[in-house]
């Protein structure tokens, strides 16, 4: 079984664990792709991590397949906190995973 | 016309790409001003003819991007409802209070992208962010969230290796 991760951004994956910042269960937070409430996606089915992105609660090499879709820059800041961290992208994937970005592969795990 | 989804897209296919986290949001005002969009930044007038729409887009945002690209043909054809449509970067945000130099009226902490305003004759009718606003806006162009987001998952789905 391959285990695949989507790290925050806009647009949820479905079968994939689906990590987001705390403030997905503030009341004004709705699903970019539907504008879904975070329950609604849960009750369909929906897998979320709610985690900062700077320390995911996640084991070294525990995932075949990280994916990024409309994220800000990795590495930066915005007014929400640090982005997406590659060094974590790089520590939770596996030997051979690979980390998937706008659909375009962006780095393999040697 | 699809110049603000090449940005996005440009991003990652340039020479360099991902060294320079940057590169899209200093291109995008030279690109608003070859779109039919204007640029709008803090203390520019605020029309007080008609309906003026402020859309504040993020550059590593495939729905954002082509909302404005959506925009931007509407102007092209005349078919867009607005009399005057302005944009900015929400990058320019740097901390959670710079988005009321958009909008005054955001009193609570802007969680996604677009955040956009719909004035009528210079007074602020609404305002709303992510989802919302992406739909709300793209109606008045002649278009919908549902559009824009089946629109980017066939790009994606293009790229994504089988």
């Amino acid at each position: 079984m391959a285990y695949r991760i989507n790290l925050g951004g806009e647009g949820e994956e479905p079968g994939v664990l689906n990590q987001q910042g705390r403030w997905v269960v503030w009341p004004s937070y709705g699903s970019s792709r539907t504008g879904e409430t975070l329950r609604q996606m849960v009750d369909a089915g929906h897998q979320f991590l709610i985690a900062d992105n700077v320390n995911l609660p996640l084991p070294d090499a525990s995932f075949d397949e990280v994916i990024t879709n409309n994220i800000p820059p990795v590495d930066s800041l915005t007014h929400l906190g640090p982005t997406v961290q590659t060094s974590e992208i790089r520590r939770i994937l596996k030997s051979g995973g690979q980390w998937v970005h706008d659909g375009v592969v962006q780095w393999v795990k040697p | 016309m699809s110049a603000f989804l090449d940005l996005f897209a440009s991003r990652f296919s340039r020479p360099g790409a991902g060294a320079d986290p940057t590169w899209a949001d200093r291109q995008f005002p030279a690109l608003v001003e070859r779109s039919p969009l204007r640029l709008w930044r803090p203390g520019d007038p605020i029309s007080s003819e008609g309906l003026r729409v402020l859309v504040g887009a993020a550059t590593w945002s495939g729905y954002d991007m082509r909302l404005l690209d959506v925009m931007a043909e509407a102007l092209g054809r005349g078919t867009a409802e607005p009399d005057v449509v302005e944009v900015f970067n929400v990058a320019d945000c740097l901390e959670p209070n710079d988005f009321r130099k958009y909008i005054p009226e955001i009193q609570r902490l802007v969680l996604q992208p677009p955040v956009a305003g719909l004035w009528s004759h210079g007074q602020l009718d609404w305002w709303g962010e992510g989802f919302e606003a992406r739909d709300r806006v793209a109606r008045l162009f002649g278009s919908g969230s549902a559009e824009i987001v089946a629109f980017i998952d066939e790009w994606r789905k293009a790229r994504t290796p089988a």
